[in-house]
């Protein structure tokens, strides 16, 4: 089969965003780690640009709000979201906890305001249905956080798994993870009733998406983790495809991984390193050299050797996110990650949690681990 | 009876967590310094608290309810002793009877000569920082003791493996990369405590009658070698004794990073602190950090190239791989009536399997 050159994500410069026309008018709700971190940052840089204004922040807890505020010169600050049914706005970024998704979003819809919800869409599926209806009633996009689709190496791994460039994939194993360490703000990253999952929702929906993204919907699947009537901090699943290949995740936010993906063709071994954006490595199995690389955008199918210019970084990455929506919302076009993507791996995490095991804990005593199965201590989710 | 623990999510203070709360021997509260701290112990539906140990109200409010106080708060100097006023006093405030202090056999030295015992005198003029800090925070917990009524009892552990153990995962990296290494042959003693047994220890030190003020050094009930302590786990990692490097102790210079890191947390420093005004303190530790910063001396030459990995040998481990002296526990054994319930083999086991879990590459019984 001969192979062809799938186009990158439209990866969307400012010069792709319509000069001259009135930068989208953009609502941040939430004003947790992620807010302050990465979209307070890249919506000051599509400020500078003209593409964005910042005209609305809001947080029940005011104190964070007014902070964030302060970053934004056209921005009011907000306590309750009723703002949303008042202000002219284009798009809302919903930053809120997990268990605020799914009203924050439906609200801003229901006001016809875009929205890119960040990951996970919502703790259910139940819940990411009702978002994607309303959505549709309201005629507005709703599109999701899952950032890592923008990664070149995402986007490489892609096209050389559809285009077999080393030949079919023959398995793969992801581990990814370390001790937690985003700076949260509150235990309700650690609160079942708030969090709705431990490192399988929080982690596993990048992961997961990936895993959906590259090698579709899989087959059969078992999944095990460490939750003893809490949530997990660990995790493994086996999935199994209709291709007949087999891959592993092992997710933790307890203990460092190796942090790395590997995945086996027929004729050679990509891996990737969890956290970068544009770096390959390439073992081919003829070949005893091994390639690491960082991957280059070409300017065009025919382009001659040598045009190319940089690939996404994760900063980059995260600016093409944020572009690809406000294209799409002055487009009336369809996002790269539109909430029916998006809740793909929502729909594999809750089938992991359906399956769910306990993980085997050599370390325990036998009477431990009695205890540790006993459904109220968890053993049985 | 009801524990708090603070440092619980490290090493020793998770595994606590998790075995009180799986067996029920005792109600466990453990506390944090921040929210961060909980993904270990969220595995668990329990009754956490978040603080700084410096916010008194807070800390006194967390320990309040709690008959016991396990402290293994892990760190620095400054953090080892900053920690322990306002834990006494907190603990005091909230009624707390006992608090059993996670001391170190370090206090003695890396590799401590024989016939050394809980009763021998200590120096903190080592030339390891820790050693220093372990031995300092033992005086203060003996100074706080005398202002309040919360007794102290310490323990003093030395090589403590088991799952989420340094130890073990590092050796296991080690034998991965081919870079392990062992000092005269491996036969110098390993004095191991399998993280259960030290749990048993800790239990045991906050019943015992007649205890305050002392401080027990435990262990596994074996004696064991560096080449015991690491056959199971190159076996594991598809290695064998016989592949790791045997090396020489080189004679190890103190960097000048490490000297300042002596003079900063020195008690003569900290004494004369207070007679400086604060400017002088901050462009002096602002000086300090400018030299600590220092680039590393020039690398080696670029034009041998060395194809094979090569053990990266450290003073403390050179230390205590020449350990000639099998501490000994018979304090621990009449006082607290310690017996080690897991064996060596046991607990080596226990831990490879915790390696499996964790994502190394390892195989059991290998």
């Amino acid at each position: 089969m001969k192979s062809k050159i799938i186009s990158p994500l439209p990866g969307k410069t400012n010069s792709h965003l319509q000069a001259g026309a009135p930068p989208c008018r953009i609502a941040l709700l939430g004003c947790g780690a992620v807010s302050e971190l990465y979209h307070a940052p890249a919506l000051r840089q599509l400020e500078a640009e003209g593409a964005a204004v910042v005209a609305a922040v809001f947080d029940p807890d005011a104190e964070r709000a007014a902070k964030l505020c302060r970053q934004f010169p056209n921005a009011v600050c907000h306590r309750d979201e009723s703002f949303l049914e008042k202000a002219p706005l284009d798009l809302a970024i919903v930053a809120s906890p997990v268990s605020f998704h799914e009203a924050h979003a439906i609200r801003a819809l229901e006001a016809g305001i875009a929205v890119l919800c960040e990951k996970p869409l919502a703790a259910t599926t139940a819940a990411g249905d009702r978002m994607i209806a309303a959505a549709l009633k309201h005629q507005r996009i709703l599109a999701v956080g899952l950032l890592r689709r923008f990664y070149s190496n995402v986007q490489f791994t892609r096209q050389v798994i559809q285009n077999k460039t080393w030949g079919p994939v023959v398995s793969f194993s992801i581990q990814e993870g370390g001790p937690f360490d985003w700076p949260a703000r509150s235990d309700s990253f650690f609160r079942k009733a708030t969090a709705g999952g431990g490192v399988l929702l929080d982690l596993g929906v990048h992961v997961l998406d990936l895993a959906v993204h590259w090698f579709g919907e899989p087959l059969g699947l078992s999944y095990a983790d460490d939750a003893m009537g809490g949530l997990e901090a660990t995790c493994r699943i086996e999935l199994s495809y209709p291709a007949g290949f087999k891959g592993t995740v092992h997710l933790s936010r307890d203990w460092k991984t190796s942090n790395l993906y590997v995945i086996k063709f027929e004729r050679g071994t990509l891996k990737l390193r969890a956290g970068e954006a544009e770096r390959v490595e390439l073992e081919l199995n003829d070949s005893s050299f091994v390639l690491e690389s960082s991957l280059k955008n070409r300017t065009g199918p025919d382009s001659p050797a040598g045009a190319v210019s940089p690939a996404s970084t994760f900063p980059q990455a995260f600016l093409a996110q944020l572009r690809d929506l406000i294209f799409a919302v002055r487009k009336a076009g369809r996002p790269t990650v539109p909430a029916e993507e998006g809740i793909r791996s929502l729909r594999l995490i809750e089938r992991c949690y359906q399956n769910r095991t306990l993980m085997e804990m050599p370390w325990l005593t036998p009477e431990e681990r009695r205890s540790a199965l006993l459904p109220a201590a968890g053993g049985v989710r | 009876m009801k524990w708090a623990v603070l440092g619980a999510s490290g090493f020793v203070g998770s595994r606590f967590v998790e075995k009180l709360h799986l067996t029920g021997e005792a109600s466990v509260r453990p506390i944090v310094r921040n929210f961060s701290s909980l993904a270990r112990l969220a595995r668990f539906d329990l009754d956490w608290r978040v603080t700084a140990v410096s916010d008194a109200p807070k800390l006194t409010g967390a320990l309040e309810g709690c008959d016991v106080l396990l402290h293994s708060i892990v760190g620095d100097e400054p953090v080892i002793l900053g920690s322990i006023p306002p834990v006494y006093e907190a603990a005091h405030r909230a009624g707390i009877r006992r608090i059993v202090y996670l001391s170190s056999s370090a206090v003695h030295g890396l590799a401590p000569p024989p016939s050394t015992t809980e009763e021998t005198p200590l120096s903190d003029r080592q030339p390891f920082a820790y050693n220093n800090a372990k031995v300092r925070a033992e005086k203060l917990w003996a100074k706080v003791r005398a202002t309040g009524n919360v007794e102290v009892v310490g323990l003093r552990p030395s090589i403590v493996f088991g799952p989420r153990s340094r130890w073990c995962s590092d050796l296991a990296l080690e034998a991965l990369a081919g870079t392990a290494y062992l000092l005269r042959g491996g036969n110098g003693i390993c004095n191991t405590i399998y993280i259960d047994n030290l749990l048993q220890a800790i239990i045991l030190a906050a019943r015992a009658p007649e205890v305050d003020g002392h401080y027990f050094l435990v262990r596994d009930r074996e004696t064991i070698t560096w080449k015991d302590f690491y056959g199971p786990i190159l076996g594991a990692c598809g290695a064998n004794a016989g592949d790791v490097h045997q090396v020489e102790a080189p004679e190890f210079r103190r960097s000048l990073k490490d000297r300042l890191a002596g003079l900063r947390g020195s008690p003569l420093l900290q004494m004369i602190k207070p007679l400086f005004p604060t400017a002088a303190i901050r462009v002096g530790k602002a000086a300090l950090e400018a030299l600590e910063a220092l680039p590393a001396p020039s690398e080696p030459s670029p034009w041998p190239r060395d194809e094979k990995p090569r053990p990266r040998l450290t003073a403390e481990m050179a230390a205590l791989q020449q350990c000639d002296w099998r501490m000994p526990c018979a304090k621990a054994e009449k006082l607290l009536n310690y017996k080690p319930e897991t064996s060596f083999s046991e607990g080596m086991e226990r831990s490879i399997g915790w390696l499996k879990f964790a994502g190394y590459p390892v195989k059991i019984g290998g």
